[in-house]
């Protein structure tokens, strides 16, 4: 992870932009992957990827950062816009949902919709695996695919969430306990 | 046992991202092999999602539309109305507070320099440009004073007549002698208006009398005329009124 420092120094210096392209090349396949697990949509998915590189690429020069801030803080704008999303979507949806407005639900109702399609594409196991997480709660999901998906530490996490690190590893325990106990369920 | 198994959960995660492997963590735990197994093989399931990938796509293309969205954003769009950030808020509020502002701006240095005017006007003399300053201010000062203290600013003004005589004599020429006869009338009714508020019962009227006599006397040296001869001269121009001129022949008489 040391040239993501190298590259953030040296695109802040000479603003060139391979710099940035090759933290984009970096970044690129986790962040999709953060928004398809939360709305199994490929273009959508897509697109808000891209938005959050248009939002790095405008602040990644008056922002001073080193790896591991710079991950939280790409994070965070992901996550930020994940929220806007579900917002939008609440506010189209109000008079379907009227009091199913959270964003568990969206994120439930998307797998339900896209179920024959996300068979094929996440396959079979992982599918199986969308499913008993399901479960989880929003907070939960997200801090389970942090730490075992992209390899985050505690530090990262509770940086993105704004939470302390105790919180997050207590969050990550319940959380690993209910997926395991969830699958083992489906299994028998 | 829950904590337990938390705590030795979290102590294998430690191991594993220090670079030692699960075999050795389930090895370091036996007791909590079992358990520890199915926790591990719950996190293989989730590393299998790491084999999400976006597909194929044409990065080149993808850059250049971020490139080309950056650059349409920062150039101006005239037919968007242009949101302020939140902190125009309080110039904008700035320039509605801007007359009131420079109204109270001007009131403070207006308010500093009368004062300075009326402080720098206490040592004028009769004659100089800033005394009628000090005489209003000192007008001002009487009517808003105390009835029961008028005595005392009454006995301090003719304090500052007798001073003003003094100096005016000191280092005038003989041009000054009508400033000194208007002094020196007004000492006579500032005296009288000490004596109207008994102020003198304290008992520095001798000492008083006696300074009035003093520069009444240096008036007579100095201009060769007798004080009462302004007294009567007053009095027979018909300047001042009856009280006054039985004032006037009241403190002549001292």
């Amino acid at each position: 992870m040391i040239d993501i420092n190298l590259y953030l120094k040296n695109f802040k210096k000479s603003g060139d932009n391979i710099w940035f392209e090759k933290i984009y090349v970096r970044f690129l396949p986790r962040i999709y992957r953060f928004f398809y697990l939360k709305l199994f949509d490929r273009h959508l998915s897509e697109d808000l990827t891209s938005e959050v590189f248009i939002r790095v690429y405008k602040n990644l020069r008056k922002v001073n950062l080193n790896t591991k801030t710079f991950q939280a803080w790409i994070y965070r704008i992901a996550s930020n816009l994940l929220m806007d999303h579900y917002r939008e979507k609440i506010r189209h949806k109000k008079e379907e949902l009227i009091d199913e407005t959270s964003d568990e639900f969206i994120e439930n109702d998307m797998l339900l919709k896209n179920s024959p399609l996300l068979k094929k594409e996440l396959g079979f196991k992982n599918f199986k695996l969308m499913e008993a997480m399901d479960k989880l709660t929003k907070l939960q999901k997200d801090v389970i695919i942090l730490k075992f998906v992209e390899n985050f530490d505690y530090w990262t996490i509770a940086n993105i969430f704004g939470k302390s690190q105790s919180t997050i590893r207590g969050i990550l325990f319940r959380a690993i306990t209910k997926l395991k106990d969830e699958i083992k369920n489906n299994r028998q | 046992m829950k904590y337990k198994t938390e705590k030795i959960f979290d102590n294998c995660l430690k191991l594993i991202s220090k670079g030692y492997s699960v075999q050795y963590c389930l090895k370091k735990y036996s007791r909590y092999k079992d358990i520890l197994e199915e926790y591990f093989s719950t996190v293989k399931h989730l590393e299998n999602l790491k084999n999400v990938k976006p597909e194929d796509i044409n990065i080149a293309e993808r850059l250049n539309k971020i490139y080309s969205s950056v650059k349409d954003s920062t150039e101006p769009d005239t037919n968007k109305i242009k949101r302020e950030p939140a902190a125009y808020g309080f110039v904008r509020r700035a320039s509605i507070l801007k007359p009131a502002l420079v109204f109270a701006a001007v009131l403070v240095i207006m308010i500093f320099s009368f004062t300075g005017t009326i402080y720098a006007s206490q040592d004028s003399l009769p004659g100089e440009n800033l005394y009628p300053v000090k005489k209003t201010a000192e007008n001002i000062q009487l009517f808003f004073y105390p009835e029961s203290k008028k005595g005392q600013l009454h006995f301090k003004l003719l304090n500052n007549r007798i001073y003003e005589a003094d100096s005016l004599m000191e280092s005038g020429s003989n041009s000054d002698m009508e400033l000194v006869e208007q002094l020196l009338l007004e000492i006579d009714e500032e005296y009288y208006q000490c004596k109207k508020f008994n102020f003198f019962k304290s008992g520095n009227e001798e000492e008083t009398t006696t300074a009035i006599n003093n520069i009444k006397n240096k008036y007579s040296s100095r201009y060769g005329r007798h004080s009462q001869d302004i007294q009567e001269h007053d009095v027979y121009n018909g300047d001042t009124g009856e009280s006054k001129d039985s004032r006037n022949g009241k403190s002549g008489g001292k």
